[in-house]
């Protein structure tokens, strides 16, 4: 490589890095659960949400589910995390097909 | 041929540090850095999401150093090794310039921190980790077998 092309290659590299060290910002705080800092804002652990006419969800933790159909008297858990105002509901052990299919993301009311 | 070679060694190492700590952040660090923000929300952002519902579980049980010192580390060895590859070939002095920016930048990155000229957290394991690198790179420039000055 010539002397000045890794020179505005180098340039280029520290530009670049320095932009990666400015995108590494914006965290929430240096400590403790950063995931489950950013649920409490949206969602109350614990409490339960109509998600369409027949299931019910509840937030049992940080990042546990249950749901709950009436209809066919099933319910399973899932895991589930949060992406700024999305919800994104992991697959669930439910036996009800329909209960299974709720996986996915979500946006709170 | 042989210039495509070169240009794989000389990205190869860097690009592998850069992964790791890249893969730290997506994995294990909050949805709200600006980094995840954006790649959360393009195609693979619903699988990468689904992904951290249990890496964000993992990660409570992973040290504090892992998740917040390591993967800036290895952003610097990641810049350091580049720098080094692509001037590692030329005179001793052109590439102890331009190798000891990189520890310059992440230090003073560090300090301004501290002194709240730019957002983020100062750390002092933040600069422990820092200097490790500095020593790496002090220890690759002793190792390297320089161009003769002309």
């Amino acid at each position: 490589m010539k002397k000045q092309l890794k020179t505005i290659t180098s340039i280029l590299l520290f530009g670049i890095f320095i932009f990666m060290g400015i995108s590494s910002g914006e965290d929430i705080k240096k400590s403790g659960d950063s995931q489950s800092e950013e649920v409490v804002q949206k969602i109350n652990i614990g409490s339960t949400y109509s998600l369409d006419a027949y299931h019910q969800i509840q937030f049992k933790s940080a990042n546990r589910y249950w749901i709950y159909q009436k209809p066919l008297n099933c319910g399973g858990e899932g895991n589930w995390s949060q992406s700024g105002d999305k919800i994104i509901l992991g697959p669930n052990d439910s036996a009800c097909e329909s209960t299974m299919k709720i996986k996915g993301e979500y946006t709170i009311d | 041929m042989e210039k495509y070679k070169l240009f794989i060694l000389t990205i190869k190492e860097p690009i592998k540090y850069l992964i790791l700590g890249l893969g730290i952040y997506v994995f294990f660090r909050s949805s709200q850095l600006y980094f995840n923000k954006w790649l959360l929300n393009q195609k693979l952002g619903f699988d990468l999401q689904w992904m951290r519902t249990y890496t964000l579980q993992l990660g409570k049980f992973l040290p504090e150093w892992f998740l917040y010192s390591l993967p800036d580390a290895l952003w610097m060895i990641s810049l350091g090794t580049f720098i080094h590859n692509i001037w590692k070939n030329e005179p001793k002095q052109n590439l102890l310039f331009w190798s000891i920016i990189t520890p310059i930048i992440a230090l003073t990155w560090e300090i301004a921190q501290g002194m709240k000229f730019i957002n983020g957290t100062f750390d002092w394991v933040d600069i422990l980790f820092y200097l490790l690198v500095t020593a790496i790179i002090i220890h690759k420039l002793k190792t390297t077998k320089y161009e003769k000055t002309t």
